[in-house]
């Protein structure tokens, strides 16, 4: 039902996860002296030997550079900018459909619904199906274009096939009728609720 | 259409939240370090007694000691496991529920799933149908339904291939895609 940034973690997971794995495997060639086995000439000059600081000599008055201070402070803000979205973008969200302008008419005016409103009958309908427990609807896209995702969950003897009939026969139709439209894309996810027993019931 | 293009699917792989929060935290805390760092050099004209502490501990160490080794290793690791959880593929959330003979009349396309949470319940409630069975537990992953039951009754084969049976034909009627196996364990309680 709710959408998660999953796309955006894989990407971001797997450039950070790259860079700090070379940076890794580098450190490590510097640190156990085999990158200097492996490079020649000037390039091998160049490998800090294993008696050298981590950090040279030269690095303080590097960072004391008025440039490099302020440079310093500018990646600390946008580094802790896109930190602060990318968590923000953790938390998932329905991302449901603006106002439905059901009709838009110079002379007739202008008709809108709130599709939370038009979700709730949605709701409001499934449940009086026998088989539906209880149910959750969200509509996306536009009145000409709708999107209806549906949360249903039925009894754990329910005939599932027969129940999304149903849904499709019934609360579906009636809302494509009331839109007057056919819908987009519907998209059911069934959930199952144990059905409850006694401690007298029988099983032959 | 203003919002809302692309369906959203309901069957989808994980999210890989948990190491992208920590990773986001990570970033989040260099950044301000590194601003808070920058800022106070420009402000005071002195850094702030955290840089010096990691000049002292982490720039003062030598390539070839045992520290750094370490140190550089474990930077290695982070980025190893960072690397596999952003490409491991994972289990899906859901089953597809084949559609094909269901009146699709009024809608354009569908998707219908069926988590792998429901298909636990669904094998579960069925399971416990059958004569003999005490107690059941059922795991399910992208393509299988493994089922765990307790029972007083010796005949653990026989009432293994009827919690199979029985389970199979409860997964078979919803018609799930992929088809899940279906083993069951019987474990003999004291009566």
């Amino acid at each position: 039902m709710r959408v998660f940034s999953s796309g955006l973690n894989r990407t971001w997971l797997a450039i950070i996860g790259l860079v700090v794995l070379l940076a890794g495997a580098l450190a490590t060639m510097v640190a156990t002296g085999l990158l200097g086995t492996v490079l020649t000439g000037s390039a091998r000059a160049s490998v800090p030997a294993s008696g050298d600081r981590l950090l040279e000599a030269g690095a303080t008055d590097f960072f004391a550079n008025q440039g490099v201070i302020i440079g310093t402070a500018v990646l600390g803000i946008v580094l802790a900018l896109l930190g602060l979205a990318w968590l923000m973008a953790q938390v998932p969200h329905t991302r449901p459909a603006a106002p439905l302008r059901l009709r838009d008419d110079a002379a007739l005016g202008l008709t809108s619904a709130k599709s939370d409103v038009i979700a709730d009958v949605v709701v409001a309908d499934l449940e009086t199906l026998p088989e539906v427990t209880s149910a959750s609807a969200v509509l996306r896209g536009s009145a000409s274009r709708p999107q209806l995702t549906l949360k249903l969950t039925a009894s754990d003897h329910a005939d599932v096939r027969a129940l999304l009939n149903a849904v499709q026969t019934g609360p579906v139709a009636r809302l494509a009728g009331a839109l007057d439209t056919t819908l987009e894309h519907l998209g059911v996810q069934v959930d199952v609720s144990p059905q409850r027993r006694t401690s007298d019931s029988v099983t032959l | 259409m203003s919002r809302g293009t692309n369906p959203v699917s309901l069957r989808r792989r994980p999210s890989r939240t948990v190491p992208a929060t920590i990773a986001a935290l990570v970033v989040t805390a260099v950044g301000v370090l590194l601003a808070w760092a920058g800022i106070a050099r420009l402000l005071d004209g002195r850094w702030p007694s955290f840089v010096g502490w990691t000049h002292r501990h982490v720039g003062d160490l030598t390539w070839g000691s045992a520290a750094a080794i370490i140190l550089a290793i474990v930077l290695t690791l982070v980025g190893l496991v960072l690397l596999i959880s952003a490409l491991a593929p994972g289990q899906p959330n859901a089953y597809v529920i084949d559609d094909s003979d269901l009146d699709t009349g009024e809608v354009g396309s569908t998707e219908f799933v069926m988590t792998r949470k429901a298909v636990a319940k669904l094998a579960t409630a069925h399971a416990h149908q059958v004569s003999g069975v005490d107690s059941v537990s059922a795991t399910v992953t992208g393509r299988a339904v493994r089922l765990t039951v307790s029972s007083p009754s010796a005949q653990r084969e026989e009432l293994a291939q009827s919690v199979t049976t029985a389970v199979r034909a409860a997964l078979d009627a919803v018609r799930l895609t992929p088809t899940p196996t279906v083993t069951a364990t019987v474990r003999t309680t004291q009566p």
